[in-house]
Formats: C-alpha cells, sequence, structure tokens
C-alpha cells in the first residue's frame, strides 16, 4: 500500500516536471515568435527622407565633377601645386568610398534593421576611410612646416567637432543595432532597442551622411577658391 | 485513434530529437571554430542530447508502453523539442540579428548562447521524466502481473466451479 502510495507520487512529481517543461517551452516558443517579429518591423520612408537623400547625392556628384576638373596646373611644379594635389587626390578618395556606398546606389522605400545594418556598414568603411584616415593626412600635410597653409588647418579644426560627433553617433548606432540579437524577453526596454528605433537609426545614419557629404563640400569649395585666387605671383613661388 | 497519435508523436519526437541535436551542434561547431575552441568543449551541452536521444532508443526496443503511450509525455517533448528546433533555425536563417554578420559566419551565436541555458534544462527535465517513468513502471509492473495472472487462472475456470468454491469457502469462514 504504502509502495504503491510512493509510487503515485513519483508519478505526481514526473506529471509536476513535464507541466513546467511544457509552460517553459511555450513560453520559449511564443518569446520567439515575438521577438521574430519585432526585428522584421519596417520603417515607411517619407518624402523628407528622400529629399534628404536627393541631395547628398547631389552634393557628392557635384563635388566629385568639380574634383575631377579641377587643376592646379596654374602654380607650376612646385610644392604648392603638390600640396593642393595631394589634398584633390585625398578627397576623390573619399568621393570614390562614397559612390560604393548602398545609399548612393541605390534608393529605399522602406528601412528594417537589415538595411540600417547595410548602411552603418558602408557608413563605417567610409568613416575610417575618409573621415579618419585622409582627413588626418591632409591635416598633417597641411600644418607641416613644409605648406603651413594656415587656413586649411582652421577649416578642418572648425570640421573637427562634427567628425567625432558622428564618430560617436556611428557607437552608439552600432551598439543599438547589435542590441536585437541578445534577446531574453520582451519588455518595454528591449521593444525600445528594437523596433521602435528603426526610424530613428534610419534618420540618424543619414544625418550622418548628410554632414559627411557637406564637409567634403566645403573642402572642395576652399580648394576651388585657392585656384580661383591663384595669382602669377604665387606661380613663381 | 489516441494510439495513432501516440504513434505519431513518438515518431516526431523521435526526428526532432535528431534534427534539434544536428541545429545546436551545428552552431555550438560554428561559434568554437570561430573562437579556436574545441569541439570537446561542447560535450556538457551536447551530453543530455546524447541521453535522451539513448532513452528514447531503449523505450523503441524495450516497447516501454508507460511512454509510448503517455500522451502527456510524448505532447511535452513534441512542444519542447519544436521549441529547440525553432531556436536553431532562427540562429541560422534569421538575417534581422545583427551579429548574424557581425562576426562573418552568418550565424547568430549570442543569440544561441542566450538560450542554451533553458535548452539544456529542457532536454534533462524530459530525460529525467523518462527515466523516472521506467523505473517507477518497472518497480511496480510486477504486482500487476500477478494480478493479472489470477484473473487469468480465473477467467479459464469454469463459472460453476468458481460458485462452489466461494461458497465452500464462506461456509468454512462461518
Amino acid at each position: 500500500m504504502l509502495k504503491k502510495t510512493f509510487g503515485e507520487l513519483i508519478n505526481l512529481l514526473v506529471g509536476a516536471i513535464l507541466i513546467i517543461s511544457l509552460l517553459m517551452a511555450g513560453y520559449l516558443i511564443f518569446a520567439n515568435v515575438y521577438h521574430a517579429q519585432e526585428l522584421q518591423y519596417d520603417y515607411y520612408i517619407n518624402d523628407e527622407g528622400k529629399t534628404k537623400r536627393e541631395n547628398i547625392v547631389k552634393k557628392i556628384d557635384d563635388a566629385d565633377n568639380r574634383l575631377s576638373t579641377i587643376s592646379f596646373t596654374v602654380f607650376g611644379v612646385n610644392n604648392k601645386a603638390i600640396y593642393y594635389e595631394k589634398i584633390r587626390l585625398g578627397l576623390k578618395i573619399c568621393t570614390d568610398e562614397f559612390k560604393k556606398m548602398e545609399l548612393y546606389k541605390t534608393p529605399i522605400e522602406t528601412a528594417d534593421a537589415f538595411t540600417n545594418y547595410t548602411y552603418y556598414k558602408d557608413f563605417n568603411s567610409f568613416r575610417g576611410e575618409c573621415l579618419a584616415y585622409q582627413m588626418g593626412v591632409i591635416r598633417t600635410t597641411a600644418s607641416s612646416d613644409l605648406y603651413e597653409d594656415e587656413k586649411m588647418v582652421s577649416t578642418l579644426a572648425m570640421h573637427q567637432p562634427v567628425i567625432y560627433q558622428i564618430t560617436a553617433s556611428n557607437t552608439v548606432l552600432e551598439n543599438w543595432l547589435m542590441g536585437n540579437s541578445s534577446y531574453s524577453y520582451t519588455t518595454v526596454d528591449t521593444r525600445n532597442t528594437i523596433y521602435n528605433p528603426t526610424k530613428v537609426i534610419y534618420e540618424r545614419l543619414l544625418d550622418n551622411y548628410e554632414q559627411s557629404a557637406n564637409i567634403l563640400d566645403e573642402i572642395v569649395d576652399y580648394l576651388e577658391e585657392v585656384r580661383a585666387t591663384a595669382t602669377t605671383g604665387e606661380v613663381t613661388q | 485513434m489516441k494510439q495513432l497519435i501516440n504513434g505519431l508523436f513518438v515518431v516526431l519526437r523521435i526526428l526532432l530529437l535528431l534534427v534539434a541535436m544536428g541545429l545546436i551542434f551545428y552552431g555550438l561547431l560554428l561559434t568554437y571554430t570561430r573562437l579556436d575552441k574545441s569541439v570537446t568543449d561542447s560535450i556538457p551541452i551536447m551530453l543530455p542530447f546524447v541521453l535522451l536521444l539513448i532513452m528514447y532508443i531503449i523505450n523503441l526496443m524495450g516497447r516501454q508502453k508507460i511512454i509510448n503511450r503517455n500522451f502527456f509525455y510524448n505532447i511535452t517533448a513534441v512542444i519542447v523539442l519544436g521549441a529547440i528546433v525553432y531556436i536553431g533555425y532562427r540562429a541560422k536563417f534569421d538575417t534581422n540579428m545583427m551579429l548574424y554578420y557581425k562576426y562573418g559566419i552568418n550565424y547568430s551565436p549570442s543569440y544561441l548562447s542566450d538560450n542554451l541555458g533553458t535548452i539544456k534544462l529542457l532536454i534533462y527535465l524530459l530525460f529525467i521524466s523518462d527515466l523516472v517513468l521506467v523505473i517507477n513502471y518497472r518497480i511496480f509492473r510486477e504486482k500487476k502481473v500477478v494480478k493479472e495472472k489470477v484473473i487469468e487462472v480465473v477467467e479459464e475456470l469454469p463459472k460453476e466451479e468458481v460458485v462452489e468454491k466461494i461458497e465452500t469457502e464462506e461456509t468454512v469462514n462461518a
């Protein structure tokens, strides 16, 4: 009798274990289905975003054309001509890098987690190649004893805070984007880091692209100004 | 009908266990290769899967009705293993998770590792339930067999003889 009761108790225990397993598995399935749906959130790009993208593309095309036509032969063959040519080539690398990016190549109607990551990845490689490396080279060259181009140094110094801000914002975006891969269960916090920011991340990325295009445009403006004000006196320098 | 559904669940749970094992092992292999870790480190994670598979083979070979005809156990096992397969599938194919691209292995190792603890626990729970049910059945089965045999013997006797025996026993007792 006691043995039988004991056996029934064990059966009851197994039943309890199975109920716990069933509840946990059910929770896992529902939480994961919900998470997958959240990650598939689409943000429809509004007209403002489309116009902004068109302006960026236009600005880069314009800067690239001007860089292709600008010539410093008026300075003859000397350090100054070499210096400006160096800057021109550095900027040309920047515009070429920009043209490789997905945002430049194809206009989009909707943004999702995948689009945002593609834009982020493209921009990150552009930031490394152009804003960090090429701008660094230009700054070092401009401030060197050989050229001492104070105007260029001050122009770059003016843009430096914007470059820092772009870099910092890019790190925030990276953390934000990566956050959607590590997941336990949906709370208000996880929801805020998954689908709600799709729009915000897209717009922040677009701002970064726009600011970078503006920086390139302004430095090309400066080069054109130098070229336009070049006098014959400088040629003999 | 119930037997047919149970039979389906038995087949399904074994298939799901094999798929789940494959998906989890594939994920661990990718992750460990990227980290230059030895594959032997995955043994503690794969151990419950192997134990459960052995248990299921024993259940099948021994035709253990206590498990094979236990509807509640079967449906729980199918749901648990289905959840694990879903997690393994998402780790490989849900491309919306950004870490999928991050390490260049086209897999979401952090998502898998987030769920590994729960997966291990669930598989151990299934294994323990199966083992306890089988042991419990073994202990009490003997009694049941003796009872069944007595009933069989009584049923084989002619009805009049049984009535006679009962009556003589009653008079002796009186």
